[in-house]
C-alpha cells in the first residue's frame, strides 16, 4: 500500500479512526509521518495500549485531523460520559458496564484479536445478577450473535463449544420470557 | 498485648512459598485472580473519588458481614500505609504496582493466612486472588470460585449474557480470570531453551512474565506462565489448558537438569557451591546477586547437595532479601548501600545458624 501523502513510498504506519460510525484511515510512510508530526504536533510513533487495542491514534492537534477530532455523539457513553479520547488516555480502559454497548464498534476488533471466542461460556452470577441490557431488542441482538457463533462453531466442527453456546442460547431464551425478567 | 496488623502479617510464612509436593522444586506457586465490578458504579478509571469510597465501603461491609475471609481478616487502606508497609504488601504479592500508584479509596482485604485476598479499587472494583504453593491450579480454582460465589451473594456484579463479567479492560472480559503458575527454570535457562519456550507459549496464547507480574523482568530464573484469553473458554477449560502446558514445561525442565547433570556434574555442583559460598561469606550483596545465587541454591536442594540448607530456608530468604522485608528486619528503612550490607549479614547469619527460626 502506498503512502497517502507522498504516493511514492510504501506506507508503514496505518492510522484509523471511527467517525460518525464510519471508519476513516490514513496510511503513511515513516518519512511523511515524521514531517507531519513536526508540522502538526501529531504523534504517530507514540504507542500505548489504547492504540494497540483500539487502533486509536492521537485525537487532536493535526490540522487535517482537526475536523475529525470532534467526536461523534454515539461514541460517548451516555451512562458514564466516557469518550474515545478518555479511552485513549487511559490505555484502553472502559468507564462502566454500558461502555461495552457504547463502544461496541471499537470493541469488535479488540475481542476478535485478543480473545478465543466471542461468547462467555464460563461461570455466571447467581440470583443477584443484573443484566445490564435487559430489554427485548438487545436480547434479540444477542441471540442473533449467539446463533451466528453457534453456526460458526458447527462449521468448524467444534461440537463441545457449540453445545455450550447452544445452552447459552437456551438460557437467554428462557430469561427473555416475561416471567423470567430480572 | 495486641500487635498491629502489619506485625501480624510479617509473622506469617509467605502464602505462596511453602511445602509444595513433588513438583515443588520446579513449580513454586499457583495463583488465580478474578476481576469483578459492581453493576451500579462506574469502573475505577472513570469513577469519582466519592464513588470509589462508596465501592470500598460496600465491598468491605460485604466481606465483613458475609464472613468471607473468616476470623483475623486483614484490612489495609493504601492511603493510610507508610511507603515501607506498601512495599511489604507488594513483595508478598498481595497487591500490584498499579494499585499502590492509585491510592484513592484503595483497600486490601485478606484472609489471616494471606492465601486469599482482595484488592478493592485497582483497575476493577474487585480483584480477588488465591494462592497455593506448588502446582495446584485446580485447588486454587476451587478456592477462589467458592469465595467469589460467597461475594456474589452479597454484591451485584456487572455481567452480560454474551460477554460475561465486564471489566475495565476488555482483555479481561468474560471469566475475568488470570491463572498463573510461577516456575523455577534454571535448567532451561542453562540449556538456552527459554526463548523457544516463550515463543511456544505465545503461540498457545499464553503469557510468560517475570515473578512480580506485568512489566517485571525475570530474576532468579523465575517465570510466570499465564492465560491471555478470558472470553470463549470456561474457567475449568482455562485451568485444564494451562495445566497441560505447565506439566509439559515441568518435564522439560527436569529433563534439562538431567542433561546438564549428566554432561558435567562437576560444573553444575561448582555453580551451586560457589553460589552458597557467595551467600555464606559476602559482606555486601545486591538484590539481583542474591536472587541469582538463591536460584542456584534451590537447584542444589533439588539435587540433594545440601544437608544444612533446605527449601524452607531458601523460600524464607527469597522473601527477606527484598528491600522492604530487609528494612523490617533491620527495624528502619535502608538506603541501597545499607541494604546490601544488611542483606549480606542476613545470609551469613542464616547459614551460621544464628537466624534459624
Amino acid at each position: 500500500m502506498l503512502c497517502d501523502i507522498c504516493k511514492k513510498n510504501e506506507a508503514t504506519i496505518h492510522y484509523k479512526e471511527i467517525v460518525g460510525g464510519q471508519q476513516k484511515s490514513l496510511n503513511v510512510c515513516a518519512e511523511c509521518a515524521q514531517k507531519h508530526e513536526k508540522a502538526s504536533g501529531m504523534n504517530f510513533g507514540a504507542f500505548n495500549l489504547a492504540e494497540m487495542l483500539f487502533n486509536l491514534g492521537k485525537l487532536s492537534g493535526g490540522p487535517e485531523m482537526e475536523k475529525e477530532a470532534s467526536l461523534p455523539e454515539q461514541l460517548t457513553c451516555p451512562q458514564c460520559g466516557r469518550t474515545v479520547k478518555d479511552l485513549h488516555d487511559s490505555g484502553g480502559r472502559l468507564g462502566c458496564a454500558a461502555c461495552y454497548k457504547s463502544f461496541a464498534p471499537l470493541l469488535e476488533d479488540v475481542l476478535n484479536r485478543v480473545q478465543r471466542g466471542r461468547v462467555h461460556v464460563g461461570k455466571r452470577p447467581g440470583v443477584k445478577r443484573r443484566n445490564i441490557a435487559g430489554n427485548a431488542a438487545v436480547t434479540a441482538a444477542k441471540l442473533a450473535a449467539l446463533r451466528e457463533e453457534l453456526a460458526r462453531l458447527v462449521k468448524v466442527e467444534n461440537y463441545e463449544k457449540a453445545a455450550q453456546v447452544r445452552d447459552a442460547i437456551r438460557e437467554l431464551e428462557k430469561a427473555a420470557k416475561p416471567e423470567g425478567e430480572v | 498485648m495486641s500487635i498491629s496488623p502489619m506485625e501480624r502479617l510479617l509473622r506469617n510464612p509467605v502464602s505462596f512459598l511453602g511445602e509444595s509436593g513433588d513438583d515443588g522444586l520446579v513449580a513454586v506457586s499457583s495463583r488465580i485472580r478474578l476481576a469483578r465490578n459492581l453493576a451500579d458504579f462506574p469502573f475505577p478509571p472513570a469513577a469519582a473519588p466519592e464513588q470509589l469510597t462508596a465501592v470500598r465501603d460496600l465491598v468491605a461491609e460485604a466481606v465483613q458481614r458475609g464472613r468471607i475471609f473468616g476470623a483475623g481478616t486483614f484490612r489495609f487502606d493504601v492511603a493510610d500505609l507508610l511507603p515501607l508497609d506498601q512495599e511489604i504488601l507488594f513483595e508478598r504479592r498481595l497487591v500490584s504496582r498499579d494499585f499502590l500508584n492509585n491510592p484513592a479509596a484503595g483497600a486490601l482485604l485478606a484472609r489471616a493466612d494471606e492465601s486469599v485476598s482482595l484488592m478493592v479499587n485497582e483497575e476493577d472494583h474487585l480483584r480477588l486472588q488465591a494462592f497455593k504453593p506448588g502446582f495446584a491450579l485446580e485447588e486454587v480454582w476451587q478456592e477462589v470460585d467458592k469465595v467469589d460465589s460467597k461475594l456474589d451473594g452479597k454484591l451485584c456484579f456487572a455481567f452480560d449474557d454474551t460477554l460475561g463479567y465486564l471489566t475495565s479492560c476488555p482483555t479481561n472480559a468474560g471469566t475475568g480470570m488470570r491463572a498463573s503458575v510461577m516456575l523455577h527454570l534454571p535448567g532451561l535457562v542453562m540449556t538456552g531453551r527459554i526463548a523457544p519456550l516463550v515463543q511456544g507459549a505465545a503461540k498457545l496464547n499464553l503469557a510468560v512474565r517475570g515473578a512480580y507480574g506485568e512489566g517485571t523482568e525475570n530474576q532468579g530464573d523465575l517465570y510466570q506462565i499465564s492465560n491471555q484469553a478470558t472470553l470463549g473458554e470456561s474457567e475449568v477449560e482455562i485451568v485444564e489448558h494451562l495445566s497441560r502446558v505447565i506439566r509439559q514445561i515441568i518435564s522439560f525442565e527436569l529433563q534439562a537438569r538431567e542433561t546438564v547433570q549428566k554432561k558435567d556434574r562437576n560444573n553444575l555442583c561448582d555453580l551451586v557451591g560457589r553460589a552458597y559460598g557467595l551467600l555464606r561469606h559476602a559482606y555486601t550483596l545486591s538484590l539481583a546477586e542474591s536472587l541469582q545465587a538463591l536460584s542456584c541454591l534451590r537447584l542444589g536442594v533439588g539435587l540433594n547437595m545440601f544437608q544444612s540448607v533446605d527449601l524452607e530456608m531458601v523460600n524464607r530468604l527469597w522473601v527477606y532479601t527484598n528491600p522492604a522485608h530487609l528494612s523490617k528486619l533491620a527495624g528502619h528503612p535502608l538506603s541501597g548501600g545499607e541494604a546490601d550490607v544488611e542483606r549480606a549479614r542476613l545470609f551469613r547469619d542464616t547459614f551460621a545458624g544464628k537466624r534459624a527460626e
